[in-house]
């Protein structure tokens, strides 16, 4: 039998960002958004990919004469992991809130 | 071109390196195209760093078990050289180069693969230390000096393994 590791809380603040997205995500905006640094983000990006839970494809540029760039998303895989992360991580991150105020 | 501009290239250019020997194909274009995508927004020579550091995390995450005990060994070299490095009292440059040459020869050649690997974590944590602590961009000269050691010892390595008793 295998068993999933929890999320830790940075891939958690990578899913919430994609969750909150209606479209596809660049790699720096989501950088911006989760306030994660590139080399830890894109480590993440992979693992997710790697168990499904993120689909990614190249993305025409917005204007003309820029680089194509890799877009983001969650799929529904990555979406119910987020839902049951959140219940599992309420309990923990109330008390968290509770000590850091 | 100033200091900086020269540095963040040099940056860019080793993170593309590493990352298209630690990543996989995909990944490296993907994080590479972002580099390109970004520049002019100020943000280039972080990611850059950030490719460094992504090349150095996948490279250790895909290292061997026979590998992982030298993974310390070099990251205290690497740490050991750095403190030492940021000393106000210590201006022994030659020192520090031969310390890195060293150092990240030694572990290439005690690990006997990736070469870029050993010479990311002897050498990456002087220009990270002097560039936050100092702001000193030309402390990045260090990287080079551990990929010429790290180089060097994989050579050796190899080239003492691939010798053949004359029949």
């Amino acid at each position: 039998m295998t068993r999933e590791r929890r999320p830790s809380e940075a891939t958690l603040r990578v899913l919430q960002a994609l969750a909150d997205s209606s479209g596809w995500t660049h790699g720096y905006d989501l950088s911006r958004q989760t306030g994660i640094a590139a080399g830890s983000l894109y480590p993440i990006l992979i693992r997710l990919a790697e168990r499904k839970q993120l689909s990614s494809r190249w993305l025409e540029p917005e204007r003309p004469g820029r680089p194509p760039r890799h877009g983001y998303r969650l799929t529904a895989a990555g979406l119910a992991m987020l839902r049951a992360a959140r219940l599992s991580f309420s309990a923990p991150s109330d008390r968290r809130a509770r000590f850091s105020t | 071109m100033t200091v900086a501009g020269v540095a963040e290239r040099a940056v860019s250019w080793l993170a593309r390196r590493a990352l298209l020997a630690a990543a996989q194909r995909e990944w490296a274009d993907a994080f590479l195209a972002e580099l390109d995508a970004i520049e002019g927004t100020g943000a280039r020579a972080r990611w850059s760093l950030g490719g460094l550091v992504m090349a150095g995390r996948l490279a250790a995450a895909a290292v061997a078990r026979r590998e992982l005990a030298f993974v310390p060994i070099a990251l205290l070299i690497g740490l050991a050289i750095a403190y030492v490095d940021s000393r106000p009292a210590w201006d022994d440059t030659g020192i520090t180069a031969g310390a890195l040459l060293l150092g990240a020869g030694v572990t290439a050649a005690a690990s006997g693969r990736r070469p870029l690997f050993w010479a990311l974590l002897v050498g990456v944590w002087t220009p990270i230390v002097e560039i936050t602590v100092h702001g000193q961009p030309a402390s990045l000269a260090a990287i080079v000096f551990a990929v010429v050691g790290a180089m060097g010892g994989f050579l050796m390595r190899r080239s003492l393994s691939t010798v053949r008793p004359i029949a």
